[in-house]
């Protein structure tokens, strides 16, 4: 489903059949990794996923959080680099998301070979398109069996996550719906 | 609702309908007939507008309307019929006649009650019957028509013509009907589902071309063929040459039959689907431009009603005064003409009331008695201007200044060295008006303010001038359409932006060669002129490096009232009609950006914002010199309170500054809110005094911007405005201003007095 190679939209609304039998507790997330973090999200609060598109930066506001404008469905989207947002240390893995994203070229070269995506997350008046370096796909989450955020995350990523769980076998921080709403009315702030 | 009522219901819809477009015909038939009262043509369109609308009225059953129009219609036979002479009376009564009509055409109130009783109507029909009769005292054949009583026994005749007219509204059978009918049917559709259509046949456009880079690839699969074809019959070739087996001959010319059939298919096929591609960019190119021309509508849609106001105003005044309306055919936007009433009625009145004279002052002056309003609509630029000019009285500057200095808002003295124009500018005060009396016309003090609240609304702008004696002119000064603009769209630093065109004085290329050194600045001639350059990339910050050393610059000329300059950029990229989008409202005001739109293959573009970039101009062009003075600032900056002075009005600007530096503050000007806001974030105040009346962004919100700003929030902020209504102060309070000086007090002691309560002495 992240595979998509035509670079289509991901559509959310569509409901994994393999991920349905986890019990009550399971919440549906997409799993994405910002520079060396894998993070997820509840699908829920997503509109869709689209591939990565030309972001027109804004003038003197540039290098921020605030990539540019890129149209999504028609609309003009802000776009914000989450790790910018969630103040994820640059593992040094790729170039700036925004010289990636000039000209429209996604640097897909790097990490697992997926590449780069826009989260598109419901907010109002408009919704926000959030540049991640890749995505896994959606999966099920135990929320019950979430474990406390490792120590080794106290850093700033740490007061955007509820919790630590296992997707697969992989290790992904959840991410606090809440806090990342109030990050991003921040980011538009600076 | 029974079905019967609901039947009802829907006919008399349909009466109002009718009643509409007729009383339309009515009112400009009836207005053409005061200055002609014998022009056939409209006696014509008039008689057959009230003949159809009795016979409808008789069809829904609304008795009532029936003896109203049918007076109206006797009184136009008799017109017609040279048994009576059209005057000016007549013709009130008559429009009286069809304003009763449509009100008899509204629907019941809730409680059943109708808006127009039986008493009004008799003494309608009886007061214009008396008119009727002083003209006519002879019976003669007219008594059997006489309405006084209608006739309920209408004829199948009667009925079935009517009917017929009532369907086919309006009938055509006169020039003006003609010209009516001639009109295509409106529909009701909300602006939602218009953007909608607007944004759906953009994506169209824009998916549609995907098929030319996938006949593209199907070229290339042709080539590949061609070459495989190709190769066969060499092959062919030289197995004839060494004498290969028939069979194996055989069988590669039938494969070359083959590959030869398929090329012949596949190049049909290439051909069709290149012909398909031609027609639906065709068809989406048309669909995209209908749907951007459905909201376009003739100003006219928006004038109808505004001659008979200006000439009932005008009768009730004892004026005679005539509206001339100038390009009624100038399309407009739908959502700018829905607007545009007000102001437009706002200033027609203000125009009848306080520009025109009566015919015995106009006798006076030497002046036709008939005074005239023009209204005068043009596209000029992508802009739409409309004057509304009258041939009146003009403004009485010595008395204007009088009454400024009298109610306190400037002492006299500040008021002599006025210009014209910022006297001008008090007239667009809430609470001021110039008539000694407050009329039910217009000076109820709330005028020009409201009309230049709705045109910043509008984006727009209205400015005045007048020659005394001779008359007023206001101009009006719109974009033709909120959403969609046509714009010059350019490349700067890899992207690309666009001018809206109505800002956009020349686009033109020049030569390296043609650009000199003058001060430190670089300028071109053109047309005689000289021509501050400026390049885009250094105004939009690009962190891309401009020493492009190209023979040659594309330059984009922009200019305000004062200064034309030209904006180097990377490159043009053409012409495009864009609808704009608004960007997230989260961002706040983007210095130099208005908002943004698609391109053509869907990738964003920021449309620039002209009033923005001309101000940033400004300010880097004389930067050279604030550096140099800087170095002096800077070694008081540590001690000295600075403060900024946001204010749209040169006089008082200086006058805030110059009593501010006398007593040894250090102060900085901003010429609106906008300016100001970029100003208090780029540098530190320690207090700013600001109008509320400004352009761009007024008072209130740069003081709740500034108050809602976490950082700025603690930084003392001060009103001064000649608006000192309490719900002027209680707004700018609310807002969070710190305190809400009247300007006519600002001149003495009061400012300094207040000001250093807020922040204490100069320098600390």
């Amino acid at each position: 489903m992240a595979d998509d190679s035509q670079g289509r939209a991901i559509d959310l609304c569509e409901d994994d059949a393999d991920d349905r039998d986890s019990g009550d507790h399971s919440l549906q997330v997409v799993v994405f990794r910002v520079q060396a973090e894998w993070l997820a999200l509840s699908a829920r609060s997503l509109d869709e996923i689209v591939s990565m598109r030309p972001i027109h930066s804004l003038p003197h506001r540039r290098g921020g959080v605030i990539l540019g404008l890129a149209n999504v469905r028609g609309g003009l989207l802000t776009c914000m680099a989450l790790s910018k947002l969630l103040g994820v240390p640059d593992a040094g893995m790729q170039a700036s998301a925004t010289h990636g994203a000039r000209g429209g070229v996604a640097a897909s070269a790097q990490g697992g070979g997926r590449p780069p995506r826009l989260l598109v997350l419901r907010s109002q008046p408009l919704d926000v398109a959030l540049y991640v370096d890749e995505v896994d796909g959606v999966h099920a989450l135990n929320t019950n069996r979430l474990k406390a955020v490792p120590s080794t995350l106290a850093g700033a990523a740490a007061q955007h996550t509820v919790g630590w769980g296992l997707c697969g076998d992989r290790q992904v921080g959840l991410l606090d719906e809440t806090a990342l709403h109030s990050a991003i009315q921040r980011g538009f702030l600076s | 609702m029974t079905l019967d009522a609901y039947r009802d219901a829907s006919m008399l819809e349909l009466f109002q309908m009718e009643a509409q477009a007729q009383t339309d015909v009515l009112t400009q038939g009836l207005l053409a007939l005061e200055r002609d009262p014998r022009a056939a043509n409209h006696l014509e369109a008039c008689m057959r507008a009230a003949h159809s609308l009795k016979g409808a009225a008789r069809i829904v059953n609304l008795t009532p309307a029936v003896p109203v129009a049918h007076t109206m219609e006797d009184c136009l036979v008799m017109a017609q019929h040279g048994r009576l002479v059209l005057t000016p009376e007549h013709i009130d009564a008559l429009l009286k006649g069809t304003d009763l009509l449509l009100r008899i055409a509204r629907p019941p109130q809730p409680d059943g009650s109708h808006e127009v009783d039986e008493s009004a109507i008799t003494a309608y029909v009886a007061s214009l019957q008396a008119m009727l009769d002083v003209a006519a005292p002879l019976p003669g054949g007219l008594n059997e028509r006489s309405a006084a009583t209608p006739s309920h026994n209408v004829s199948n005749a009667t009925t079935g013509a009517t009917a017929t007219g009532m369907c086919t509204t309006p009938s055509a059978s006169s020039p003006s009907h003609q010209e009516a009918s001639g009109r295509e049917r409106a529909l009701r559709v909300t602006a939602k589902t218009l953007d909608r259509l607007l944004g759906l046949a953009s994506e169209v456009t824009i998916e549609s071309r995907w098929l030319s880079p996938f006949v593209k690839s199907l070229l290339n699969n042709k080539r590949q063929h061609d070459r495989t074809v190709s190769g066969l019959e060499s092959l062919l070739a030289s197995m004839r040459e060494s004498n290969a087996g028939p069979t194996w001959i055989g069988q590669v010319e039938e494969l070359i039959r083959q590959a030869g059939h398929t090329q012949q298919h596949l190049a049909e096929r290439v051909n069709d689907i290149d012909r398909f591609d031609w027609r639906i960019g065709q068809l989406n190119q048309r669909i995209y431009d209908t749907a951007i021309s459905c909201r376009m509508r003739p100003l006219s849609d928006g004038t109808s009603g505004l001659a008979r106001m200006v000439r009932d105003l005008g009768r009730e005044l004892g004026k005679i005064v005539r509206l001339d309306i100038v390009g009624d055919g100038t399309r407009v936007d739908r959502d700018v003409l829905e607007q545009l009433d007000a102001p437009l009625s706002h200033l027609l009145r203000n125009a009848v009331d306080h520009g025109i004279e009566t015919p015995t002052e106009r006798r006076a002056a030497g002046k036709p008695e008939e005074g005239v309003i023009t209204l005068a609509a043009r596209h000029s630029a992508g802009r739409l201007h409309i004057d509304i000019a009258d041939d009146g009285k003009g403004v009485n500057l010595a008395r204007l200044a009088g009454q400024v200095s009298a109610r306190g808002f400037a002492p006299a003295t500040t008021v002599s060295g006025m210009r014209e124009e910022e006297l001008l500018a008090f007239l667009f005060l809430p609470g001021f008006s110039t008539r000694g009396e407050v009329t039910d016309v217009s000076g109820r003090g709330v005028g020009l303010d409201a009309v230049q609240d709705a045109m910043r609304r509008l984006r727009g702008d209205v400015r005045m001038s007048q020659v005394t004696g001779v008359g007023t002119c206001f101009t009006l000064d719109l974009p033709l359409a909120l959403s969609v603009v046509r714009a010059l769209l350019v490349e700067v630093d890899g992207e690309p932006y666009a001018f809206p065109l109505g800002y956009v004085d020349h686009a033109l290329t020049i030569r390296r060669d043609d650009i000199a050194q003058l001060e430190g600045h670089q300028h071109f001639a053109f047309e005689d002129r000289q021509i501050g350059l400026v390049s885009a990339r250094q105004l939009l910050a690009s962190r891309g490096d401009d020493a492009v050393a190209r023979e040659r610059l594309e330059v984009v000329l922009v200019s305000d009232e004062q200064q034309t300059y030209g904006v180097a950029v990377d490159r043009f990229l053409g012409e495009r009609t864009l609808v704009l989008q608004p960007l997230d409202s989260r961002l706040g005001k983007i210095q130099d950006i208005k908002c943004g739109a698609l391109m053509e293959d869907g990738s964003a573009v920021l449309v620039l914002d002209v009033g923005d970039l001309l101000r940033s101009i400004e300010k880097l062009n004389s930067a050279g010199r604030l550096t140099r003075i800087g170095s002096v600032q800077a070694e008081q900056a540590g001690q000295t309170k600075r403060i900024l002075v946001v204010d749209d009005s040169l006089t008082v600007r200086e006058l805030e500054r110059k009593l501010l530096t006398k007593r040894g503050f250090d102060v900085s000007v901003a010429v609106d809110g906008m300016d100001g806001w970029n100003m208090v974030r780029a540098e530190r105040f320690d207090l700013v005094i600001s109008d509320v009346d400004m352009p761009r962004m007024d008072g209130i919100e740069l003081v709740s911007l500034i108050k809602r700003d976490t950082r700025l929030g603690v930084m003392p902020v001060m009103i001064v405005s000649y608006k000192d209504r309490p719900e002027d102060r209680q707004r700018g309070l609310e807002a969070g201003a710190d305190y809400y000086l009247a300007k006519s007090n600002f001149h003495d002691e009061t400012l300094l007095s207040v000001v250093e309560d807020l922040i204490g002495a100069p320098s600390s």
